[in-house]
């Protein structure tokens, strides 16, 4: 089994999308899913670093995430209303700039979910991650729409997002 | 009841699409212009994929789950999108509004002490 599917969860996700996508549990969809759930987690495997995997404690895990997630639909909204009224108001008030955010979470998923999360939500956009040398403390270069209180910003980002993500991929 | 909710969300998703793209014409400079189209379109594109799934499975009654992937990928992908832009934009040093504060972000880079420990 272990040799078989290499990559349980990475298969019964493309599974799940897999008949998602014909929306349809009919046999020749199962069947054509299965094999495919097989086959691309096989053929990437190479790709993966086996070193990430994250062990253990999987429920607090999806529980931390749910919860992580439902916050961040709520900011996404906040934030648009925020975004619609800078953009409607003049340009002259806005006060772009750039931000550089040190980061304690290492893990490389969990900077790409951080780096995602700040696209979205609070008028910024992530930039880039310095050094790319994983190896040393590493920082988010961010592009903030209407920067009020720099400090303040990275000190909410941090506690708001970048803390449950550090519980959730350590 | 049910209309009520499905044309709000239309109107809701329709208006913020259009002011994602407005923001595009409107910004002044790349950076700022990059985030219209994360923000707005992705809240406005979700509430057309609610509204397309609330008629489409209470209204016609044929469980659809299609537009919630399209949701999902939008999700993953636009943050994406955003962040190969906008290093692409700082790479090739595309210009930027003078009142950009911390445009020299590269020099706060290269003092450790003072990024340590905040």
């Amino acid at each position: 089994m272990q040799r078989l599917f290499p990559a349980p969860f990475r298969s019964l996700l493309l599974l799940l999308v897999w008949l998602l996508l014909n929306n349809s549990f009919a046999p020749i969809y199962l069947v054509t899913g299965i094999v495919l759930a097989w086959f691309i987690p096989w053929l990437t495997l190479a790709f993966h670093d086996q070193s990430l995997r994250l062990n253990g404690q999987l429920v607090k895990r999806l529980s931390l995430g749910g919860r992580y997630l439902l916050v961040l639909v709520w900011d996404i909204v906040v934030a648009n209303i925020q975004v619609v009224v800078r953009v409607l108001g003049s340009n002259k008030s806005l006060r772009p700039g750039f931000i550089v955010m040190p980061l304690e979470i290492q893990d490389p998923l969990g900077i790409t979910v951080l780096a995602g999360t700040i696209c979205l939500t609070p008028g910024t956009v992530s930039a880039d991650v310095y050094p790319h040398n994983s190896k040393q403390p590493q920082f988010l270069l961010l592009h903030v729409l209407d920067m009020t209180n720099e400090a303040e910003l990275v000190a909410e980002l941090k506690q708001r997002y970048e803390q449950p993500l550090l519980e959730i991929f350590q | 009841m049910l209309e009520y909710v499905i044309s709000g969300l239309l109107i809701i998703g329709a208006f913020f699409v259009l002011l994602g793209s407005f923001a595009l014409v409107k910004l002044p400079d790349f950076y700022t212009r990059l985030h219209g189209p994360t923000k707005a379109t992705t809240l406005g594109l979700g509430s057309l994929v609610l509204a397309s799934v609330l008629y489409f499975t209470l209204s016609l009654e044929q469980a659809n789950a299609q537009p919630l992937l399209i949701a999902v990928f939008l999700f993953i992908s636009a943050p994406i999108s955003a962040h190969m832009l906008i290093k692409v934009a700082l790479h090739q040093k595309l210009p930027m509004t003078e009142k950009t504060a911390n445009q020299n972000w590269q020099q706060q880079l290269k003092k450790p002490t003072n990024t340590d420990n905040s």
